[in-house]
C-alpha cells in the first residue's frame, strides 16, 4: 500500500519535529518546508496528499499561501489544515474563507492533528 | 427449513423450541453481546490511553532533542523558548540568569512580555525569585495580570543556575495540565545543561536549590 505524503509547512522546528514524529509513526511520508514560499515550491514539485500549514511565518504566512495553493490548478485540490497559535474566530473564518479544510490550534494534540488529518485524507476507520 | 422426507414417505420434523427456550436463548446472546461490547470498548480505552501517553512521550522527546539541537547561546535560548511556545502554549516566556553573587537574576531572552520590569528579579521574590531560591517549579494559585503563570528553576543537578518562566498562556488554553508539568520538570532538568554547553559560563554561577 502507497504510503500517503504530508507537506508540513512551519518556521518552528519544534514544531515541524513533533508533527514528523507523531505523522511517520503512523506510516505517512512527511515533508517539510520552513516558510510559505518554501511551502509553495515543495507542494507543486512533491505533489503532497495533504498540506499542514502554520498561520505565522516568515517570508509568507499562512492564509497567504494557502491563497495562493487554492490559485494554483496543480494544489488547488489538496487538503490543507491550518496550524495556528491562535485560536480567535477572525483567523479560522479567514482560513476557511482562503479554502482550508480544517484548523488545529498550538500547542498541537498529537491525537487531534491525527483525527483531523485522517479526516481529511478519507481514511476514517468504521466503528 | 426444518423438516423433510423420511423413507416412508412421510413428512417428519424437528422439535421446535418454545417460547420460553427461544427467549432464555436470547437473553442469553444479548448478555454476550452485552460482555463483548464491554470488551471493545476496554480495548478502545487502552489503545486511547496508549496513543495519549506515546503522544506526551514524543513530546518529551522532541523537547530534550530540541533543547540539546545547538552549541550557540542565542540559538539555545531560542530553542527552550520555542518548546514552551509549541509545547505548552505561551507567547510570554522570559529567560533569566542568575548573577555571580547569587542575589539576582538577570534577564538573559524574552519574548511577548515588556523587558524593562523583569531586566533583574531578587532571589527570594516572587515566583520567578521563589523559583531560584527554592529549585522548585512554582505556580502562583492566582498569577496577576503580567506576572508569571509558572516560574521554572534551570537546575544541574541541585544547582539553581537561572530561571525561565511562562507569563500568559495562549487564549484557547485554560490552564495547565499534567502533561504540562513533566515538560516543566524536562526543561529543569536539561536546559540548563544545554546553556552551559552552548558556552555560557551559567554554571559558575550556581546556588544550591
Amino acid at each position: 500500500m502507497t504510503r500517503k505524503k504530508i507537506l508540513l509547512v512551519d518556521d518552528s522546528s519544534t514544531a515541524r519535529l513533533l508533527a514528523r514524529m507523531v505523522l511517520q509513526e503512523t506510516s505517512y511520508d512527511v515533508v517539510t518546508a520552513q516558510d510559505g514560499l518554501e511551502g509553495l515550491e515543495k507542494a507543486m514539485v512533491e505533489k503532497p496528499d495533504l498540506i499542514l500549514l502554520d498561520v505565522m511565518m516568515p517570508k509568507m504566512d499562512g492564509i497567504e499561501t494557502c491563497k495562493r495553493l487554492r490559485d494554483e490548478p496543480s494544489t488547488a485540490a489538496i487538503p490543507i489544515i491550518m496550524v495556528t497559535t491562535r485560536g480567535e474566530e477572525g483567523i479560522a473564518e479567514a482560513s476557511y474563507a482562503y479554502g482550508c479544510n480544517e484548523f488545529v490550534t498550538k500547542p498541537v494534540d498529537p491525537a487531534e492533528l491525527l483525527a483531523k488529518v485522517r479526516n481529511c485524507l478519507g481514511e476514517w476507520e468504521t466503528t | 427449513m426444518t423438516g423433510g422426507g423420511d423413507r416412508t414417505g412421510t413428512l417428519s420434523y424437528a422439535p421446535v423450541a418454545s417460547p420460553e427456550d427461544m427467549e432464555q436463548e436470547i437473553q442469553r446472546l444479548r448478555e454476550l453481546v452485552g460482555v463483548a461490547e464491554s470488551a471493545i470498548q476496554t480495548l478502545r480505552d487502552r489503545c486511547e490511553d496508549a496513543d495519549e501517553a506515546k503522544a506526551h512521550l514524543a513530546r518529551l522527546a522532541v523537547a530534550s532533542a530540541r533543547l540539546h539541537e545547538s552549541a550557540d547561546s542565542a540559538e539555545c535560548l531560542g530553542n527552550l523558548q520555542d518548546v514552551l511556545l509549541n509545547l505548552v502554549g505561551s507567547e510570554e516566556i522570559a529567560v533569566w540568569s542568575l548573577s555571580s553573587d547569587g542575589r539576582t537574576l538577570e534577564l538573559r531572552a524574552s519574548r511577548g512580555i515588556g523587558p524593562e520590569p523583569w531586566q533583574r528579579v531578587t532571589v527570594g521574590e516572587g515566583a520567578v525569585g521563589q523559583a531560584a531560591e527554592s529549585g522548585d517549579v512554582v505556580r502562583p494559585s492566582q498569577a496577576a495580570a503580567g506576572q508569571p503563570t509558572v516560574a521554572i528553576p534551570l537546575r544541574l543537578g541541585r544547582r539553581v543556575v537561572g530561571v525561565v518562566a511562562v507569563f500568559r498562556l495562549l487564549p484557547h488554553r485554560s490552564g495547565l495540565g499534567p502533561q504540562d508539568e513533566d515538560v516543566f520538570e524536562l526543561v529543569a532538568q536539561q536546559a540548563a545543561f544545554a546553556l552551559c554547553c552552548s558556552g555560557e559560563p551559567w554554571a559558575a554561577k550556581g546556588r544550591d536549590g
